[in-house]
Parts: C-alpha cells; structure tokens; sequence
C-alpha cells in the first residue's frame, strides 16, 4: 500500500472529534429518552397494553437473524428475576438516561458505549414499524463510537485514570470511517431525491411542511414563501448529492459542512424534527469540524500526552516564562 | 512495513462500505425499477434484475436460515446499516390517515385516530400510518390495523364494536389554498370490521 493511501486511510489526529462525538451522542440519548418518556410503554410494551405491541417488531427482527438485540432479550431476562414486564421497561429507560449522563461525562467510555449502543438498539428493533431514520442513525454514530479508539482526550477517564488518549493513526482512521459513511449518506440522499420530481417544482417541500405532524409553520406563511420552494428544493437535492465532493475539497469544505448543518436545522426547526436534526449535525460535526489535517505529528503528540505529564509540561513552561 | 492490526481494519472498512453502497444501490435500484422516478425510457425488467443480482450479493436471496444471510443481516443491524438514506425521496406522495368509529350501547357513535403522547411519538405513529399506506401486502396491513383498534379499545372499554376507515389524505395544492380551497380530501381506500375478532381476542384474556 502507498504512503499516500496510508496517510488518507490513517491520517494523525488528536482525537477531538471523537470527544465531540461522545458528547453529541450523549445529549442525543438524553432527549431521545426524555422526549419519548410519555410514549415509552405504548411503543415498547407488548400487545396488551402498547400501540401495536412490541411483538411486531421482535418478529420483524428475528425474521432477519435471531442474533440481532431487542428487548424481549431483557424482559424475558428480568422476568427470571420477578421484575415485570412494565419495571423492565422504566428500568431500560432510567439506564439509557445514566448512560445518556454518563457519555456527556466521559466515565468508563467503553463499557458505556457498548451498553449504550444495545440498549439504543434493542429499542430500535423492538419498536419495529415505530421506528425511523434517526433510529437508524443513532444507531450508526453509537455503533462507531462504541469500537473508537478511547479514551477521548475530553473525558474523565483520561484524567481519573491518568491514560494517554490511543494511536493518533488510529484515531484519524476511526474518524475517516465516520466521513466517508456519511458521504455515501448524503450521496445516495440526494441522488434519490434527484430522482424525484417533486424536488424539483417545490412539490414535496410544500407537503413536508404542510403535511401533519411535520406542519410546523402556520400553512399561510409557507403559501406566502411558495415561490422559493423549488429553488430550495433544488438546493436541498444539490447540496446532498455533491456533498462528497465539496466536503473534501479544502477550499469549500466549511461551506459545505455550514450549509449541511443549516439544512438540518431548519428540517429541525421547521419540520419538528428535533432529534433527527440533531443526530446528523452531531455526526456531520464529529466528522468534518474541527479540521486537523493540517496538524504536524509533533502537535498531534502533544496533544495526546497524558494529564500530568501535560500538567508538568505547562508547569514548567511557566516556570521558564517566570525566570526562576 | 504496515502491521496486521491496520491491514484488519484495511479490511474491515473495504467490507464495511461496500456493504452500505449496496445497501444504498439496491434501494435505488427498487425505486427506478418500480417506475417510481423520472428518469425517462426507464425498462424495469432491467432494473429489477439488477436489483435481484444486488440483493443476492447481499445474501437476501438465501434461505432464511442460511448462516451467510444471517451473519449479513445481523452485522448490517447492529451497525445501523441495513436501510438506505432515500429519506422523503423520490416523491413524497399522499399521505394515509386511520380512523376509528367507535359504537356504544346507546348506539351513539365516537370518531377517534390511534393516539400518542407526545410529538416524537406522533413522528413515529406517522411513520406508520405511512408504511400501512404503501405496503402491498394485505395480511400485513390487517394485523396493524388490528393492533391499533385493540389499542385504541383498551382506551375505550365501554365501546361494543370498533370500525376502522383506511385511506389516502390528499392535501391542498399550492394554487389550490391560495384560492381558499384547503380542505384535505380523505380517500377511502379500506373499511374494517374487527369486532368480532377483538371480542374473542378480549375474551380470551
């Protein structure tokens, strides 16, 4: 394999992002339990008492690979115990939101990730026709962030048990994973959007934001704006489907990372789609900001030391400084 | 010289992407193949076998026990990979609506949608609604719509018998509301008549 290829595949880095990551995907966990805290038993609890019973979507699951995590596995589990069904599911939620608190702390990074990512999971499984793309989403970013390199050089457990943040080669590596799956996403987003006329005339952005729940604005202001409904949803297709490109390229790269996210904002604000807003910025963030590539392995070293060697490095900077 | 742990994850990501384009083609490749796009002189007998000869490739095409298919499924699930990203695309067409008329004892009537709490709740109720409206498979839609009336009985115990109307809602054009039509015309495409069905299912408990 070529130096070249070595250096794009695992480029050094300080591991910034995957902080960012940790910290987006925390608060993500957060809102997602706390705002689906009123609909919790409907969705996961089975037919008795749910709204379609959560017997659909384990069928959903076990049809593709019996392997696959949800929350049968730790209802049945707490059961053997005398936990019923409807503690096991306060349970799973009071753990998601620990975990959620956890990851914004950066305590037991891994353990916590892969916890996290389970029970994120089973619920995505569980809930079957329920769930939708940021389920998916979420899923991915947890997925990646569970096999990162840890500990990030933001968490507590860099400092409470004192480790050096892993390979900088690593880290960049992970990192470049998380940027090329997204510029697939966005690729095949577009491309699919493209396809369809609708993106073209203004037609589907006048029924995503008309249609309900997604009916945000009052219907009059959107009738008010229609005229710039196709350009925008030509934008919205061309900036998707050439987001691989721009986002390489040096020279456009914060436009199109700024322009991705004020999308996704405005999906958020003015669709109500909160968390699937926040999902992507957070991965879009990780991904491309803040850009370390042009850092020299002796920066990237640095900033990988652990806590008290940094704390004695700085100390006695400070100390040269002073003159003593 | 490269050691083995940055050839694994050389592997790895190759195995890993891949895995996803297919996912992201195939899906593209359903749509075009059910004519669903503009694309122009579109044949779908082409398009669908290369949408066959991409779900083979993923291992869709196997036995649903086959160890290879079920080794695919479940690393594409629990890396969150096992859908495309065609999210409101090509077209986002009408929408589907699911009512329920409730009748009491004194034959008086109540009109009711299935219910959630909250607004993340309602997304995915959407969501569902949505997938009733575009599945071909009828058994499929029953059993859903079942479940929904059982729920929304349990709501309403006192109610003898539960009638659910499924249909397409068609919104207001933009010329159509600026003209003061704006109205959403609902399009009754499936009566439903659980009552009996759900007062063995009750009596069973």
């Amino acid at each position: 394999m070529g130096e070249k290829t070595f250096q794009f595949l695992f480029p050094a880095d300080t591991g910034r992002w995957l902080s960012f990551l940790r910290v987006g995907l925390g608060l993500q966990l957060l809102f997602s339990v706390l705002f689906l805290r009123a609909d919790w038993n409907v969705i996961f609890t089975g037919e008795h008492a749910g709204l379609v019973g959560r017997e659909v979507g384990n069928a959903m699951t076990v049809v593709q690979s019996p392997f696959i995590p949800r929350l049968d596995w730790i209802v049945s589990l707490l059961s053997k115990a005398g936990i019923n069904e409807s503690a096991a599911l306060a349970l799973v939620w009071w753990c998601l939101l620990v975990l959620g608190g956890l990851m914004l702390l950066g305590l037991f990074c891994r353990p916590v990730a892969i916890a996290a990512w389970f029970l994120q999971l089973a619920c995505a499984k569980s809930a079957g026709p329920l769930s939708y793309g940021v389920d998916n989403l979420t899923t991915i970013g947890l997925f990646y962030l569970m096999i990162a390199p840890f500990p990030d050089p933001w968490s507590v457990d860099r400092i409470l048990f004192q480790r050096t943040t892993s390979d900088p080669h690593l880290l960049g590596f992970h990192r470049r994973v998380l940027q090329l799956h997204l510029c697939l996403i966005y690729f095949f987003g577009g491309l699919t959007k493209c396809l369809g006329a609708g993106w073209w005339n203004g037609t589907n952005l006048w029924r995503s934001l008309t249609i309900p729940p997604f009916d945000v604005l009052p219907i009059e202001w959107v009738a008010a704006f229609a005229f710039l409904l196709p350009a925008a949803g030509i934008t919205i297709c061309l900036l998707e489907v050439t987001y691989p490109f721009f986002i390489w390229w040096r020279r456009t790269r914060k436009a199109a990372l700024v322009a991705i996210c004020v999308m996704h904002l405005g999906i958020a604000m003015m669709m109500g789609m909160v968390l699937f807003g926040a999902i992507m910025i957070v991965l879009n963030l990780s991904a491309f900001w803040p850009y370390e590539e042009g850092r020299t392995p002796s920066e990237v070293a640095d900033a990988n030391l652990p806590p008290s060697q940094i704390a004695t490095t700085l100390a006695s900077e400070n100390i040269a400084v002073e003159g003593i | 010289m490269i050691s083995f742990r940055y050839w694994a994850r050389i592997g790895w990501l190759f195995l890993h992407l891949l895995l996803v384009a297919l996912v992201c083609t195939h899906e593209t490749a359903w749509l075009i193949g059910k004519q669903l796009t503009i694309l122009p002189g579109v044949r779908p007998h082409f398009w669908n076998n290369i949408e066959t000869a991409l779900k083979t490739l993923n291992g869709g095409n196997l036995a649903s026990d086959n160890v290879l298919r079920q080794l695919v499924n479940t690393y594409t699930n629990i890396a969150g990979i096992e859908v495309g990203y065609g999210y409101f695309a090509p077209n986002i067409s009408d929408t589907h609506a699911l009512v329920f008329e409730l009748r009491y004892p004194d034959e008086h009537l109540e009109y009711e949608l299935p219910l959630v709490a909250g607004h993340e709740g309602e997304l995915r109720l959407t969501g569902l609604i949505e997938q009733l409206g575009r599945t071909d498979s009828d058994p499929w839609r029953n059993e859903l719509i079942r479940r929904l009336a059982n729920s929304t009985w349990q709501r309403h115990p006192t109610a003898i018998s539960i009638r659910g109307f499924f249909g397409s809602v068609t919104p207001p054009t933009v010329t159509a509301f600026k003209s003061g039509k704006n109205e959403r015309i609902f399009t009754c495409r499936y009566v439903y008549d659980f009552t009996l069905a759900l007062q063995r299912a009750k009596g069973a408990r």
